[in-house]
């Protein structure tokens, strides 16, 4: 009987995890990798796959191929790494790390877990160095 | 005033005839009978003036009431007038006061059209520009970097004038 108790318990509270976690929407940090590599791979659908409405709105194919070949001629996507969190307002910034330099990438949350600004900053000052590295 | 007169006159008559010639008390009926008479004359006769003076003063009292009726009546109808003219004298200014707004508000409400065509006609030029570059109007602007605090502060977040984003959204 205690058995079934315990067991019954550990379901709901799993049940509860699960439905708070559901409503949080994806992690940041996933939501960011997995919008990048979107863009890098020119997949539109996919880019704006966790976009709010009035977001998606905005987004247009020569704007994603544009940045698309931003981040190419960075060289290859290697890793997404978090740079600052202000989870009060929703703003994650992150450092994405190409094969030849990397990019700054922000990104901003609705309260209802929808992406409600993705921008990506070329960081000149990382180039140089990167280049360097790689030569 | 004549019928006074002449009331007094009867009167003084009759009391003069009774009692202004005395004569030696006659034990005759008749004069008995006369004296009787002259008697009641004399009373009806006071009584008749007593009887008119009562009416002429009732009829001066009711002159004199209705000439304080009218005289308040127009007393009060001048208070009126009085009273209905500053009013519209304060609605006037009211008027004049309103007019003045309306003027003004007309004045503003031009401007302010003038201000809306003008940004219209700015917002009108953006989106031609940026339909001619094929992107929307927020896909590249200036950079806001938040930079990295202590742990107890939280990030600030400032615009870098060098630094260009790209993307969808205002961050």
């Amino acid at each position: 009987m205690t058995a079934k108790n315990a067991s019954l318990a550990a379901a709901l509270l799993a049940t509860l995890l699960g439905g708070c976690s559901a409503q949080r929407g994806a992690a940041p940090g996933q939501l960011a990798e997995q919008i990048t590599r979107a863009v890098y791979a020119d997949d539109l659908d996919a880019t704006i796959a966790n976009f709010d409405d009035a977001t998606k709105k905005t987004v247009t194919r020569s704007e994603l191929g544009e940045l698309s070949d931003r981040m190419h001629a960075l060289g290859d996507l290697k890793s997404l790494a978090p740079r600052s969190a202000d989870p009060d307002s929703g703003k994650y910034e992150f450092d994405a790390t190409f094969s030849n330099g990397s990019m700054l990438v922000q990104l901003r949350l609705d309260p209802s877990g929808k992406v409600g600004a993705y921008r990506v900053v070329p960081e000149k000052t990382a180039a140089p160095a990167a280049a360097g590295a790689a030569g | 005033m004549n019928f006074r007169r002449i009331a007094a006159v009867t009167l003084t008559g009759a009391l003069a005839l009774a009692f202004g010639s005395p004569r030696p008390a006659a034990a005759d009926g008749a004069a008995s009978t006369r004296n009787i008479l002259f008697g009641a004359a004399a009373v009806g006769g006071t009584l008749l003036i007593l009887n008119h003076n009562k009416k002429v003063h009732q009829k001066y009292a009711e002159y004199d009431q209705r000439q304080a009726q009218t005289q308040a009546e127009a007393n009060q109808a001048e208070a009126a007038y009085q009273s209905e003219r500053r009013a519209y004298a304060h609605e006037a200014a009211l008027v004049s006061d309103y007019e003045k707004e309306a003027a003004y508000q007309h004045r503003q409400v031009v401007a302010k059209d003038r201000e809306i065509a003008s940004l219209e006609h700015s917002l009108v030029v953006a989106k031609a520009a940026a339909a001619r570059a094929g992107r929307s109007t927020t896909f590249a602007q200036r950079a806001v970097v938040r930079t990295a605090g202590r742990a107890a502060q939280p990030a600030l977040a400032v615009a870098s004038p060098e630094l260009v984003s790209y993307g969808w959204g205002t961050y």
